[in-house]
């Protein structure tokens, strides 16, 4: 094996592992830790059913920016959910749940295989052109592009790179890609035991820029989904449907 | 302020003469300026030049463990853009740095380099920065030029709140001595003299007597005082011990805004309440608020303290926006426990007319009125209705601003937070520039603020923008339109109820609004609803 896919294959994997659930921990626990002295009063609705009806779908559906900022929610929206649909996607890599789960409900492997080809293609698609489209606004609207940092740039950059390696993988059909190989593959990571890593350079790639993104997660503006439930705007989200009638 | 228990009222008959003194007037009267140096405002430090930013440092770090929105909020933010175009002063301004994520940037760059990770490894490339003199300018310039109003913070997806920036950076600077003077010499006023307005006792009892006389000349009824007076030509009274309510007005009201005071009397004494007000809790601003914790809960205790010394079993606020605001998040949490409820006067009034206690003739007040939410009432303590069921019930013509930009989507009038100062006063009227469009847009002729600071704000505000349009609170409107038994109408308000009007379209002339509105509706086929259009009171 050479140097770079011992690294990238075999070495990093740990360091991205304790980084990204270490970080998590480390950021919250750095959280908790701070006192909160002047609690931001706002009312809440009554029933805890609808406190937690409001809770996920301020989580799930973003209904307060797309009240009051529909351009960003038509970026942001879909982003998240192809985002989120990818993650699980990507469970398959680990785990055989998904797989059981589609067949309990009546795949076959070749279905479950079809599906992914279309859907997960279809998927990595809209995700791209979502990143697309959050770029070109961060670069084209001048109240952004004046608040924006390179990092804020190199982000999405980055994204579309992991989006574009992924995709070329799908397109160039490569065989092992297979779920099998990988699902060996990480689990011989978790095991301790690792073994070699797929070496195509696009898969590497990938798999690289992925790692160094979960790495920086935590330290990151990429922490938010966990800030969220720091700040106020679960609060908001709650107050403000009950108030515009 | 639900659970509070009930104070037992054992002390009815103590004599009001021999209470201890009360807490203001443990303070040296001397003035503002002298005070300011006594006083040395317990935590500032007037820090050399070459010193600053370390010291700044120390003191970000203070604050930073201090609260947990500050990390949070610097944390969480993705630069979405969403709150950029929300700021007045971004819309009157068009500076960038005025954007609220940008403005935050101005700390997070400092935070950045010198408490995060990402920070120290990768610096400028992720925005951080080094804490410089320079770099303090930047911040002296744009954390004073926002009002804390939280207009933002309703846009951002995580409710990122930009006014706990402003606060902490605020404090952090005041560290190091670059508090803003207004601010330090009405907190000075208040250390000294009891209240923002620098009124000393005898001018406070003078001024609440001004207007029970007020009441008297114009309606011919006889209000209760809100003190004792050992003699009836005394000027000189003392705070009632044991009555059921403690008002506490912004000093404000006792100053300019005294139709506010009337109308808050008016309610009392419609209400029946036993209510009385002091000289030791006579300001309900606390200008703490907008740059340090300490004053903040120094300035709140005092009406606290006096509460309890008078053994009162209820505070009502007057008409304030941020101490309200100041005094809901508060004083529970950090005075608490209370031996006594505490309301704002708004509510305390809406109830009032919502169980029938005291009376509004809605026909005595014609002109169109609207309404300007402050922004401390509406986002910072949610109170919101109150002020509509009232105006609902005292004028005839209530119509509301815009609903994009009312209750929480309120603009800030552009001169809250501190920045009420001459020096500021094109910021200012920049800043309010979209308030006071979208309160032009209703085409009203009076406009209600239950904030005082607003009301100053508004009554440079619309000259500057050419709006004839009359400023005043809700309770002034309240106070033209109370029945109360025995009272004559004021003359003011008979007139303007009977006055001769006049209509735009014809030039035409009429004994009263009224006929003047039949003529409209014959003649130009404007609605009744819409009379305004066309009829105008001469
Ligand atoms: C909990 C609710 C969440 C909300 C309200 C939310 C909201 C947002 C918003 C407003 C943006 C900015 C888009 C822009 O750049 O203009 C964003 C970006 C992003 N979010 Fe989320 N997010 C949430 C959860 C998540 C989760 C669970 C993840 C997964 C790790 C995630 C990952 C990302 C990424 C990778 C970006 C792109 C970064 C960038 O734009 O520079 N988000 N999110
Ligand atoms: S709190 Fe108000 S003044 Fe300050 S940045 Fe936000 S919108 Fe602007
Ligand atoms: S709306 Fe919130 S997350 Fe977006 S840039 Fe503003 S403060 Fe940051
Ligand atoms: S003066 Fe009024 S509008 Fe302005 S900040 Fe205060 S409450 Fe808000």
């Amino acid at each position: 094996m050479s140097v770079i896919v011992t690294f990238v294959g075999i070495i990093l994997p740990y360091i991205t592992i304790v980084a990204f659930f270490g970080g998590f921990i480390y950021r919250i626990k750095g959280w908790l830790s701070i006192p909160v002295p002047m609690p931001i009063s706002v009312t809440y609705p009554q029933s805890r059913g609808e406190q937690v009806k409001n809770i996920a779908s301020a989580i799930l559906i973003f209904p307060d920016l797309f009240r009051k900022d529909r351009n960003l929610w038509f970026g942001a929206w879909p982003f998240h959910v192809v985002l989120a649909i990818i993650i699980i996607g990507h469970w398959r890599l680990f785990m055989d749940i998904p797989d059981r789960i589609l067949m309990a409900i009546g795949y076959t492997t070749q279905g479950i295989e079809h599906l992914s080809s279309v859907f997960g293609t279809t998927v990595g698609i809209i995700f791209f052109i979502a990143v697309l489209y959050l770029l070109v606004r961060r670069i084209t609207q001048v109240t952004l592009r004046n608040m924006s940092n390179p990092a804020d740039y190199f982000v999405l950059l980055w994204l579309l790179g992991i989006a574009a390696t992924g995709l070329t993988m799908r397109f160039v059909g490569l065989p092992y890609t297979n779920i099998a190989t990988m699902q060996n593959y990480f689990w011989g990571i978790f095991t301790l035991h690792p073994i070699a890593p797929p070496t195509d350079p696009i898969f590497l790639t990938h798999y690289l820029l992925a790692q160094l993104l979960l790495i920086s997660l935590p330290f990151s503006k990429l922490i938010h989904p966990i800030g969220i439930f720091f700040t106020q705007g679960i609060k908001h989200s709650l107050v403000v449907q009950k108030q515009v009638r | 302020m639900s659970n509070m228990s009930e104070k037992d009222m054992s002390e009815k008959d103590v004599n009001p003469f021999d209470l201890p003194p009360s807490p203001s007037k443990e303070m040296p009267n001397m003035s503002p300026e002298k005070l300011l140096k006594k006083l040395a405002f317990k935590n500032i430090e007037m820090v050399p030049e070459k010193e600053r930013p370390q010291k700044i440092l120390k003191a970000m770090e203070a604050v930073l463990k201090e609260r947990r929105s500050v990390a949070t909020y610097l944390d969480t933010c993705t630069k979405c853009g969403a709150c950029a175009e929300r700021c007045h002063f971004y819309i009157g301004t068009e500076d960038p740095y005025n954007m609220p994520a940008h403005r935050v940037d101005l700390f997070r760059k400092v935070y950045k380099k010198h408490f995060t990770i990402g920070g120290k490894l990768l610096g400028s490339f992720i925005g951080a920065e080094e804490m410089t003199n320079e770099v303090l300018e930047e911040w002296r310039k744009y954390f004073y030029s926002c009002t804390e109003c939280r207009r933002c913070s309703i846009f951002c997806p995580f409710g990122i709140d930009t006014a706990e920036i402003t606060m902490a950076a605020r404090e952090v600077m005041l560290r190091v001595g670059l508090g803003m003077n207004y601010v330090n010499k009405i907190i000075a006023n208040l250390y000294g003299a009891g209240n923002n307005m620098g009124m000393q006792e005898l001018a406070f009892w003078n001024s609440v007597q001004f207007c029970a006389e007020e009441i008297k000349d114009e309606m011919g009824i006889e209000v209760e005082f809100p003190g004792v007076k050992e003699n009836p030509e005394d000027k000189m009274a003392k705070p009632k011990v044991g009555a059921e309510i403690l008002y506490v007005p912004p000093s404000a009201d006792l100053f300019v805004n005294v139709d506010t005071q009337i109308g808050a009397m008016l309610v009392f004494h419609a209400a029946g309440a036993d209510y009385t007000m002091s000289h030791s809790a006579s300001e309900a601003a606390d200008f703490g608020i907008f740059q340090d914790y300490v004053d903040l809960k120094e300035i709140n205790k005092r009406v606290v303290d006096e509460a309890n010394r008078l053994g009162v079993k209820k505070v009502i606020y007057g008409e304030c926006g941020h101490g309200w605001r100041a005094a809901k998040n508060i004083i529970e949490a950090w005075n608490g426990p209370l031996n006594f409820k505490v309301e704002h006067i708004l509510e305390y009034t809406e109830r009032l007319i919502r169980e029938g206690k005291i009376k509004l003739d809605k026909s005595r007040v014609k002109e169109v009125v609207t309404l300007h939410d402050p922004c401390n009432l509406a986002r910072g303590a949610k109170l919101l209705e109150p002020q509509r069921y009232i105006l609902r019930h005292a004028a005839t013509n209530f119509k509301e601003v815009a609903p994009e930009k009312s209750r929480e989507y309120t603009f800030c009038c552009g001169g809250g937070g501190g920045l009420l100062t001459e020096e500021l006063m094109d910021l200012r009227m920049k800043g309010g520039k979209p308030a006071a469009e979208a309160i032009r847009d209703v085409g009203a002729k009076i406009l209600a603020v239950p904030c005082a600071i607003c009301k100053a704000q508004f009554h440079v505000l619309m000259p500057y923008y050419n709006l004839d349009i009359e400023v005043g609170g809700v309770l002034d409107i309240v106070g033209k339109s109370i029945v109360i038994e025995g009272a004559k109408v004021p003359e003011e308000v008979e007139e303007a109820m009977a006055g001769k009007s006049k209509c735009s379209l014809c030039d035409a002339e009429f004994s009263s609004m009224d006929k003047c509105c039949e003529h409209a509706e014959k003649e130009h086929k404007i609605s009744k609803d819409q009379c305004n259009m066309a009829c105008e009171s001469m």
